[in-house]
Parts: structure tokens; sequence; C-alpha cells
């Protein structure tokens, strides 16, 4: 006989990990609802998908490209530094916002159903993925149009997108397995990113520090960003990186540990507060 | 594994000293404060929902749970479903475990009934192909025909209710927690999901199952387990069980059982014939004693185990029904009265009943108010024994309850023949509840004993 509980007592990383893979077709079907649901009902449909990173980019560029004529360091049209910045903000943004309530938002499910629900936030990676892949569309035919043909540079973009990835993962576990206790997560999250929006030089270039610039290691975005402006604009490859994968992976995993961790200690308590 | 615990495959769930402990909380807030707090700050107050709960269910075994609302029975099934973190003790399982703590607890509207039953199918851990496989068999069960494809939205609560249950029955698990789910469908359905868990009983599985339903209990259960405020009360035959449920619906002594003790510790239906109820009360507990005590001021059929606190009264002055006593084959206030069996009502009736114009009468009728039988001391054949008392009468009417399995409830009235229209001086209605469990097999509500010649 097994004894109740047990499974939650003596998890580890490897079998949190091992439970999520067991569970893959569900997170697979909750990520394919969750995306149909958002569009269902709606005329647009996926072309809102298509619409609404399509906006963002233009509003930027018509501040800063436009308006206040801000020139990058290298040459190329401003508009496509910051739409080669602006995709993986606008993932890791979207991401973090929705796991904030994965937990929050089934309660019917976490109340009444035996299952895993460390599963909830993976859901909303596999969500983002669709419209990553829509702006990513986006942003290859600004590259060809703008004469930086394919390389397969661009295919170190993909590792930086599992990085971020880990990165949204741990934040997704912690702030969702909180936010059933204090609904504040949501609210504090959103002026959180606000201002972490600005400390990343997605809209500015990184040159506007100066021999301040070091600091931004320190910044987790400023990695992945700059690892795909790296990618697609033709910058330091992988390999010429050391130090900073260093500092990223360790600040990655303790954030990572941490909301495991938290997630982890909160979820029996989840059915009970819900 | 350890707790002294002696390994035996036999048992499908042990559980040992469970107890669940709510921490109440001024706010949510904090909550959080006392599970992240380093020191382990106390920021609560202590409710214990449920405590010292132990028993072992062998597998096969069909488990019927009763009890009041708030007694812990759902709280009792999430812990068993490990939707909750016991506070106390511990669970142990043998076999995958199946929780029906709600019907379609997974649905959504938007899509179709064939995308949620698998959808359910993944929740419990099975694979897509594995529910793919189970569809024919969910289909055939549900019997919503190509309603498959549609929305849910669409669907009649019948129709959803039979698709929930069709997945979560074929979802074949060894234990199979359902709670209150089969109060809803109609009869025959109910009778189906009957069926099908008679299937699981029969290949081995365990079902444990929460109801308010004591005849649900008694005829499809093995074993009944009585829960009150938190505590398992009792564990054992249902018979046995569905009498001390009865008791402690009523808040009263069921009075046939003369030797169980009742849950505020006194033993009821003692040598003297009496028992102290509400108010320091004189309530016979015998039919001897009922008879021959004088008519009461007090009201006693408030003490009665029959008797429907919802029931609608009318008037009582000058004449009023102040007390009744009922038995089944001989039996007072029996849990149930069997198909067939003889139900003797004795009313006992305050005030003048001299001079021949006060009349009474009775109504049996459905919970839903339809009536069934119903006679009075007016018609030519008299069915009523008059038995004087000190200050009045006991009417006795004898009634056959040739009924399908339910509860029926009666109303009672005095009258006065006032010419073209008789006025009412005192009339209760659904006064008295009896429960009817007929083994017998027909449709419709009463027996009228077809046979084939």
């Amino acid at each position: 006989m097994t004894r109740l509980g047990d499974q939650v007592r003596r998890t580890n990383p490897y079998t949190y990990g091992a439970q999520l893979w067991k569970y893959r077709s569900l997170i697979l079907a909750m990520a394919v609802r969750e995306a149909q649901g958002r569009y269902i009902g709606t005329f647009g449909g996926m072309l809102w998908m298509i619409v609404h990173p399509l906006a963002t980019i233009t509003i930027y560029w018509l501040v800063f490209s436009v308006g206040l004529k801000v020139q990058p360091s290298s040459g190329l049209p401003f508009v496509i530094f910051l739409v080669c910045g602006i995709v993986p903000w606008l993932t890791f943004n979207e991401t973090v916002m929705a796991s904030t309530n994965a937990v929050t938002g089934a309660p019917h499910l976490v109340k009444k159903v035996a299952f895993p629900t460390s599963v909830l936030p993976v859901v909303h990676l596999l969500v983002s993925m669709v419209s990553h892949s829509i702006m990513l569309a986006i942003l290859l035919v600004m590259l060809a149009v703008n004469g930086i043909p394919f390389s397969w540079a661009f295919l170190q973009a993909l590792y930086y997108l599992g990085a971020l990835y880990v990165l949204c993962l741990g934040i997704g576990w912690l702030v969702a397995s909180i936010n059933v206790f204090s609904r504040d997560v949501a609210n504090g999250l959103s002026v959180i990113l606000s201002f972490w929006f600005w400390l990343t030089p997605i809209v500015w270039p990184t040159s506007m520090l100066g021999k301040h610039a070091g600091w931004l290691m320190l910044n987790p975005l400023y990695y992945i960003i700059d690892g795909y402006r790296d990618a697609f604009l033709g910058g330091a490859s992988f390999w010429d990186k050391g130090v900073e994968h260093l500092v990223y992976w360790t600040i990655c995993l303790v954030i990572l540990i941490a909301g495991g961790r938290t997630f982890r200690k909160l979820q029996p308590d989840f059915a009970e507060v819900l | 594994m350890n707790a002294g615990l002696p390994p035996n495959e036999n048992m499908a769930i042990k559980v040992k000293g469970l107890g669940k402990k709510y921490n109440l909380y001024e706010s949510p807030k904090d909550r959080i404060k006392e599970l992240l707090n380093p020191f382990n700050k106390i920021y609560h107050r202590d409710f214990w929902a449920l405590k010292d709960i132990s028993f072992e269910v062998q597998k096969g075994t069909t488990v019927g749970i009763l009890g009041r609302n708030g007694s812990g029975k759902s709280t009792l099934l999430q812990l068993l479903a490990s939707i909750l973190r016991p506070t106390q003790g511990d669970v142990r399982v043998d076999g995958s475990i199946s929780a029906l703590l709600e019907l379609g607890a997974g649905f959504n509207p938007e899509f179709s009934g064939r995308n949620n039953v698998i959808f359910s199918g993944l929740l419990l851990g099975l694979s897509e192909d594995e529910m793919r496989s189970r569809m024919p068999a969910i289909e055939a069960f549900a019997q919503i025909g190509e309603f498959i494809d549609q929305p849910v939205k669409v669907y009649s609560s019948g129709m959803f209710v039979r698709l929930a249950f069709a997945t979560a029955v074929n979802v074949d698990p060894d234990i199979l927690l359902i709670d209150e789910a089969l109060a809803v469908g109609d009869t025959k359905f109910q009778q189906r999901c009957f069926d099908r868990l008679q299937e699981f009983q029969e290949t081995g599985k365990t079902i444990i199952f929460v109801t308010h339903d004591i005849e649900a209990v008694l005829n499809h259960a093995d074993k009944a387990m009585l829960m009150h405020e938190g505590r398992l009360v009792e564990f054992g035959e249902p018979i046995a069980v569905s009498h001390s449920y009865r008791e402690i619906l009523f808040g009263k002594p069921a009075l046939s059982q003369g030797s169980a003790p009742s849950l505020d510790g006194k033993r009821v239906g003692d040598v003297v014939g009496t028992t102290a109820g509400p108010a320091g009360l004189d309530v016979p507990a015998t039919l001897n004693a009922f008879l021959a005590q004088p008519v009461s001021i007090n009201d006693l059929c408030a003490c009665r185990a029959y008797y429907n606190e919802n029931e609608i009264t009318q008037g009582g002055g000058i004449a009023r029904i102040v007390d009744m006593f009922v038995t089944v084959d001989g039996e007072p206030f029996p849990a149930f009265a069997h198909g067939g069996s003889c139900v003797d009502v004795y009313v006992k009736v305050s005030g003048p009943v001299d001079g021949g114009d006060l009349s009474f009468g009775f109504h049996l009728r459905t919970l839903a108010g339809y009536s069934i039988y119903g006679a009075n001391t007016e018609f030519p054949d008299g069915i009523f024994e008059e038995i004087p008392v000190e200050g009045g009468t006991v009417f006795k009417f004898t009634v056959r309850m040739t009924l399908h399995s339910g509860t029926y409830s009666i109303d009672l009235g005095l009258f006065r023949d006032g010419g073209e229209e008789n006025i009412r001086l005192h009339v209760r209605r659904q006064i008295l509840l009896i429960p009817v469990v007929n083994s017998g097999s027909f449709d419709g509500l009463v027996d009228l004993s077809g046979e084939w010649k």
C-alpha cells in the first residue's frame, strides 16, 4: 500500500520533472484549450495574435525611431534592433503575468480533481509559444526586408528562448503559488514588470550606460535580449561568452529552485484556500 | 512502511488516526505570513473538521458514508482523494483512485463532449490513447447520441450529468470515491449508475460514496459509516448505522433501539417507558405508556422520530393534536418501513370530543405533495379506532405501505362539522415523514401486485 502524500513529500527536482513529463499530454491539452479559449468567440480569431505584437512594435518604433530619432550603435535600422529585444520581452511579460493566475484561475480543478497542480504554470509557457512564433515570423520578415540573409547563427535564439522559459517557469511557480494566498502579487508584479522593462536595454542601446554597462549582467533579461540580438544581428556568438552564461544560469537556477520549492510547500493548501 | 500495520493484501484503504485541522485566519494574508515566517509564529485559530478517524476497507467493498451537513463527510473524501493534506495520521491505499467529487469538474462548456471526456481522462492521469479506446463505452453509457460532438454548453443538465458520470466510471480505477453525485439524474439513470457500480464491485473494485440518502446505503452498500461532528461514530452494517443516523437526524432517540445509547450518552426506551424530552417533557417511549399518559398541555409531536419540523400548521385552539405514535409491524418508529408493512398511527387529541361533531382525518402524500390516500372519520366505512384517554382521545388508523421506496408524508387534521363546510380546528400538514424501503421490483408509486396467470 502506498501512503498518500508521500509523492509530494519525497519530491526532488528529478521527480518533479518526471511528473511534468508524465502529464505532458494534459499540459498540451490545457495549453490548446487556453489558446483556443482566448480567441473563441472573436471574429478576428488568430489574427489578434498578430495584431497585438505588431501594434506594440509600431508604437515603440514611432516614438523612438521617428519621434526621438534614437540611433543604435551598429548602424542598423533602429526598428530591427528594437524588435529583436522586444520579442523575448513580450513573451516574458505574457508568461509571467499569465502564470500569476494559473492556479487561482482554475479553482474548480484544484478543489475537485486530484492532479498535480504544478503543471498549471507550465501550461502558460506553451501558450506563449504561439504568440512567440508569430512574432519570430514577423522578425524574420523584417530581417529579410532589410537585407539580412538567413544564417545558422539565428538558431542560437532557440537556446536563449529555452533559457528564458526556464526563468519564466521559476518565476511562474513562485508567483502562481503566492498569488493563491495574496492577490497583491498580481498587482505588485505589473509594477515590477514596468520598471523591469525600462531597466532592460530594449528600447535604448547598451552604449548609453557607458562604463557602467557591466552591471547589466545581473539582469537576467539582458542576457536573453542581448542573446537574441547577437543571434539575429551577427553579434558575439554563444562561444564568446563565459561569465555571462555563468551569472545567468546561477540566477536562473536559484529562482527556479526557489519557485519550485515555494510551489511545493504551498501546494497542499491550495484546495483549502481557494 | 511502519506504524505497526500488518501487511494485508485484501485491504484497499487503511486510515489511521486521521485528523484534519483547518487554520482559521483573520485574513488570507496571515496565512502566507505564517507559512513563510522563519520563526514559526502562529497567526491562526484551530478548527478540527475531522478527528481521530481510523478504519479499514477491504477490497471489493462498497461503503456508504452518512452524516449531516458539516459532519466531515466531504472532507474525508477529499483527504482520501489526496486533494487535502491530513493534519494528523495517514491514509494508505492500494490501487489507483478516481474521485467523483463534482460531476464534470474539468468540463469546459465551449468544447465538445468528446473533447471534454478526453480532457477529464488526462486530468486523472490517463493517456489520450487510453481515453480514445474507452470512448465507445462512454458514449454507450451516456446515451447522448450525436451530441457527443456538440459543445457541452448546448447540453441539457441531464445530458451533462450522464456524460460526466459515464466518464468517471469508465476511467476504471481500483477505488472510486463519489460525493453525492448520484443524487442527480432521473431514476432510470440512477439505476443504471448503481448497476454499473455493481459491476465494479463484482470485479473487486472498492467504492466509497457519500450521501444523505439512507435508502441508497441500505440498497447498495455492504457497509456504512456514520460521521458526526468530525468523528467516525459508527462503522458497520448498513441497517444498524442507518438507525443511528436517524437518531442524529432527528436530534432525539429512535425509540426502537432500546439498548442503543443516544449521542448525548442517555439511554432511551428504559423500563419506565418515558424519557426526558427537551425542556424536561415526559415523552412516553412505548405504546402502552403513550396510551396511558393523559393528554399533555405541551406539544409532544416535535419529540417524535418521524416528526417533520417543516410541517405547516393551521388553527390549534380548543381542540389540538398533541402527540402521535407510529408503529410499523408492531415496532415503534423503526428506521424505515419495509414495502408492504402495516403502519399503525396513533394520534392523541386534546379538547372536547363529545357530541360527535369533531372529526379527524389524515392524508398520505408524496414529498412533492401528490395525494396517495386519505380518509376521515366522516366516511361511512370507518377505518378509525377511537381510544379514550384522560383529557382527550387517541385516534388510531392503519395503512399498508405498498409503496415504492422513498419518503412519504402524512397530514393530520381535526375538523368540526359546520353544516355545508367543515371548520378546520387544527391542521398539521406533512407532520409525519415515513421512510419506506421497498425491495420489490416495480415501476411507479404503488405496488398493485400485478401477476401472471
